[in-house]
């Protein structure tokens, strides 16, 4: 019985650590990043979202699926100005917060936070000159 | 097999000196040295554990690195060569770069935070900051 014990013990110890941590975990699951081409279409907000976190950002649209799309942008130092064209780096999260835009009463919008932003310049195309 | 209790002693010592060590790491940047900057950009911020943090970009005159220099004056202008006292660490706060118009999250930064800072036009880094001129940052 006792040999049963102290090998019994510590692997009992080391679940119950397990199952612990696993309960307690604030990591939210594992999403790749994504690139979106974003055009900025407000000036800044500070808003509060629908999971209760209040969030420095701009609404933006971008295209995707060949349609226009809308997110809530989340940077920490909202240093840009309406009319920006981005390429922003970040994900979507699980959370929204509610605008109104283009006259369209209070939309439900999804929150995408920022990890990088650059702007978007887009370069001329490359026309050979006439022979 | 019994171990003395000297032996014993010694042998946790031992064994506890390099746990501490690691533990503990190095006293990053602790000085009152005075340092010669040249700053990179004007009055700034910066976002470290979602607040803001007011300071300057600036390049140490000699070894060309770079710092954020946390500090509530916003008297200096680009360009401005300062001498500044005070404690630095290393920092991942988000940060705005202006010069390029980028933003960037967890960006490696080195903050030091300002005791003393004062204009510096001479190059002499020996020569100490005049009190009259210091400006004095808040300790927190």
């Amino acid at each position: 019985m006792r040999r049963v014990n102290r090998g019994l013990l510590p692997t009992l110890v080391i679940g119950l650590a397990f199952i612990q941590a696993g309960c307690q975990s604030q990591l939210e699951p594992w999403v790749p990043d994504e690139d979106h081409n974003v055009t900025i279409t407000s000036e800044a907000k500070f808003v509060l979202t629908r999971q209760g976190e209040y969030v420095d950002g701009y609404l933006a649209r971008f295209q995707s699926q060949f349609e226009q799309q809308w997110m809530f942008m989340v940077l920490e130092i909202p240093h840009y100005v309406k009319g920006d064209r981005l390429t922003i780096t970040g994900r979507f999260i699980d959370d929204s917060v509610r605008i109104s835009f283009e006259n369209r009463s209070q939309e439900k919008v999804p929150v995408f936070r920022v990890e990088r932003a650059k702007p978007n310049i887009p370069s001329a195309p490359d026309v050979p000159a006439l022979k | 097999m019994k171990v003395p209790r000297a032996s014993r002693t010694f042998f946790v010592l031992v064994l506890a000196l390099p746990v501490i060590g690691c533990r503990s790491g190095p006293i990053e940047g602790w000085s009152s040295r005075t340092r010669t900057m040249i700053l990179t950009s004007g009055p700034t911020e910066i976002s470290l554990s979602s607040s803001k943090v007011p300071g300057y970009w600036a390049q140490q005159a000699d070894s060309g690195q770079e710092f954020f220099l946390y500090t509530r004056i916003r008297s200096y202008e680009k360009g401005n060569r300062v001498k500044v006292e005070g404690p630095y660490g290393n920092a991942y706060p988000s940060v705005f770069r202006d010069e390029a118009g980028v933003y960037l999250q967890g960006y490696p930064t080195e903050v030091l935070v300002v005791w003393k800072m004062a204009r510096s036009d001479v190059q002499n880094d020996e020569e100490p900051l005049s009190q009259e001129d210091a400006d004095r940052a808040p300790r927190q």
